[in-house]
């Protein structure tokens, strides 16, 4: 644990010092070095976790220009490869546009007046996601846009969806809350011997008990015997639990006890094989966009049933864009077919709650194009026989836009 | 074929003759294959680099001329022909027909690429934008439709200011990025009125994705002006190119060709950029030449 009695400022600026440390480049200014940084981080023997949510609030913010957004409100919807997030966090990633920058944003739901400790938690999970699924997000936000270039595309990403995606998300979330594990409770921790200070009658089940009730801040125990003998048979519990397999829809403590138990012997990535399945479909991980050196010309295929992308219908629009959501939504073309591409677009930054109000802009036009209104664009997308993508503001780009706070 | 390609001037007006004054990258080409509904790059590697070294040149021309495709663009690619070792003239008449192909069909469908909504072509020109590439070869340019005034040009005058502006155009990403890197935090860009903002728009277009020379950018903010519906003569439009015409000065755009070789006289002839000839020139349809007064007439 960081020092107690250190300044917030004394801990944020060791944290990067230590992340720097860890990086290979011996640097995190480019968001290309972090996700190795982190892991790197987590792993290093020795290390003292860092416990105190504004601090790692702090460091993203300030540091990484990575802004966290808490929300009392629910925060997630199903995910496009398929399966449902949940609800207490989200890593966003969206790519402005195909060679621009990428923008992330971290939501964390709850109050850090009274609920720091749960916030710490999903804070640790989604920079989880950033050290481990940086590139497969990116990917997700390039293929939205590639969705626009060659429709056609959506047909093996619906296939993909609908029979690995539910594996995939259930992989990349373990993958997190190892993360925020391994950063609460270093596995250095469990070495040999009992460590110094603690009952020499603690098991080693006993003090991942422990550990793991700290790290969800569960009230200091006082280590007497029978405390201490509950703990052991609490972590006995535990293990023979974890010889079993996860069950899906387990609780957060569950999940992390699981993990705990069992992370010695898990080799990460665990999603490495889907990924490379996703990546042999959409032909190359990252920002990778082949149409770029070979555009598809002509008409696609007949549409996947069910579709990849949400469909909404024109006159649904409107309601559709202003509800809170992370995933475009696709006005379709009319018929059975794909349309030879789809146009992408997303509303200007306005303090406005409602993006149906505002004008939106065509994603890969220069910024000095007229932006117009959404049902102008439905009508230009109608005339041209194609699809219209929208890229409504998530909710964290709304919470930003109400603060006034500036983005592209 | 007009005689011996094979010095650089022989070359330059063979490859000019056409009067395409965009640089053709594979970006570009590749736009060009979408509206055309065709793919056309691969004729390059067909009849060109895969040839070179029949032609004359070692295979190490072949990867050379790939080179100079990709940093210069297609004439300049095959204008450089005259440094490399002797090439069969056949060949090389072959490579400057082809170059006048793709540029004469990217000439008739112009309109189309640059009215476009089809995201294909334009992540295609957005790619280019974003590698700041949009500079144009100084070679007389097709004449633009002539803007006739409608009644005497205005003075330019800034609008009045409105506390509650709200922009109506999406913030530059490079331009939001300086801003915060020099006030060492996000700072919202603000405006008083449609015009302040519009114009740092195009100036960022111009700054962060380069600048296309004086003949074609006051050409470009008059369509974008059009587009937004504001009179390029009026006093809007006259006070957004004042500000522009002053940063050219400045040299906030960077450094830029002066100089244009006249069609009509066969001599280069300087653009004095001001107020007055930009408009002259926006009237005109061209940049006339001081000493004849013909601009670039294409010739063919």
């Amino acid at each position: 644990m960081s020092e107690p009695g250190q300044s917030r400022e004394a801990v944020v600026e060791k944290l990067r010092a230590d992340l720097e440390r860890a990086s290979e480049s011996g640097a995190t200014r480019q968001l290309s070095e972090r996700p190795q940084a982190l892991r790197e981080y987590v792993a290093a023997p020795g290390r003292e976790p860092v416990e105190s949510y504004a601090a790692i609030r702090e460091l993203l913010q300030a540091h990484w220009k990575i802004p966290v957004i808490e929300t009392e409100d629910r925060v997630a919807e199903l995910e496009q490869l398929g399966g449902a997030r949940g609800s207490i966090g989200r890593c966003g990633v969206r790519l402005l546009d195909l060679v621009g920058s990428t923008d992330i944003h971290i939501v964390v739901r709850g109050d850090p007046r009274g609920e720091e400790r749960q916030m710490l938690w999903t804070l640790l999970h989604e920079l989880g996601h950033l050290a481990w699924h940086l590139e497969l997000l990116e990917s997700v936000g390039a293929v939205y846009q590639r969705v626009c270039l060659n429709p056609g595309l959506e047909t093996e990403l619906a296939r993909f969806s609908l029979d690995r995606g539910p594996s995939l998300q259930r992989m990349t979330e373990l993958e997190a809350d190892l993360f925020a594990l391994d950063w609460l409770i270093p596995r250095w921790w469990f070495g040999e011997a009992t460590p110094p200070g603690l009952p020499e009658a603690l098991t080693a089940d006993g003090h991942r008990c422990l550990s793991l009730r700290r790290a969800f801040g569960s009230q200091p125990l006082p280590l007497s015997e029978a405390a201490v003998a509950g703990l052991n048979r609490a972590g006995e519990e535990e293990r023979r639990r974890s010889e079993e397999a996860l069950r899906p829809g387990s609780t957060r403590w569950a999940r992390a006890a699981w993990l705990l138990w069992n992370r010695e012997r898990l080799e990460c990535p665990l999603s490495a094989e889907l990924v490379a399945e996703y990546d042999l479909i959409v032909g190359g991980g990252g920002r990778y966009v082949p149409e770029l050196r070979q555009p598809a010309i002509g008409p696609g295929g007949l549409e996947p049933d069910p579709p990849w992308l949400p469909r909404v219908a024109p006159d649904a629009a409107a309601a559709a864009v202003d509800e809170p959501g992370w995933v475009p939504r696709l006005v379709a073309s009319e018929g059975p077919r794909y349309p030879e591409y789809n146009i992408p677009i997303r509303p200007l930054p306005s303090p406005e709650p409602r993006d149906s109000r505002l004008r939106w802009s065509h994603m890969f036009k220069p910024a000095t194009q007229k932006a117009l209104s959404l049902e102008s664009w439905i009508g230009r997308a109608r005339e041209q026989g194609v699809g219209l993508l929208l890229f409504p503001r998530t909710p964290a780009e709304r919470a930003l836009d109400s603060r006034g706070v500036p983005r592209a | 074929m007009d005689g011996d390609h094979q010095s650089y001037e022989s070359l330059d007006r063979r490859l000019t003759r056409v009067g395409c004054p965009y640089k053709l990258y594979e970006a570009r080409i590749h736009a060009l294959e979408v509206v055309a509904r065709r793919p056309l790059f691969h004729l390059i590697e067909e009849e060109i680099t895969a040839r070179i070294p029949a032609a004359g040149g070692a295979p190490a021309w072949a990867a050379q001329f790939e080179r100079d495709l990709k940093t210069f663009g297609l004439l300049e690619a095959i204008l450089y022909f005259h440094s490399y070792p002797p090439l069969d003239p056949g060949f090389v008449e072959g490579a400057c027909e082809l170059y006048e192909r793709l540029a004469r069909l990217y000439l008739d469908r112009l309109d189309e690429i640059r009215g476009s909504d089809d995201p294909r072509v334009l992540a295609q020109l957005h790619y280019l934008r974003r590698l700041g590439d949009s500079r144009e070869h100084a070679i007389p340019r097709p004449l633009e439709p002539p803007r006739i005034p409608d009644g005497a040009i205005a003075e330019p005058r800034q609008p009045e200011l409105d506390v509650g502006y709200e922009p109506r155009l999406p913030p530059h990403a490079d331009l939001l990025d300086v801003a915060a890197w020099m006030a060492k935090k996000p700072v919202a860009l603000r405006y008083g009125c449609f015009a302040d903002e519009l114009c740092e728009a195009l100036a960022a277009g111009f700054v962060f994705e380069g600048f296309s020379g004086p003949q074609a950018a006051f050409f470009e903010v008059a369509a974008t002006l059009e587009e937004h519906e504001v009179d390029p003569f009026g006093s809007e439009g006259q006070y957004i190119f004042a500000l522009l015409i002053r940063q050219l000065g400045e040299e906030v755009f960077g450094d830029y060709e002066h100089w244009i070789p006249c069609a009509g006289c066969g001599e280069n002839f300087c653009i004095e950029v001001s107020l007055e000839s930009v408009n002259a020139s926006l009237v005109a349809g061209g940049w006339k030449c001081g000493e004849c007064g013909g601009f670039g007439e294409r010739e063919g």
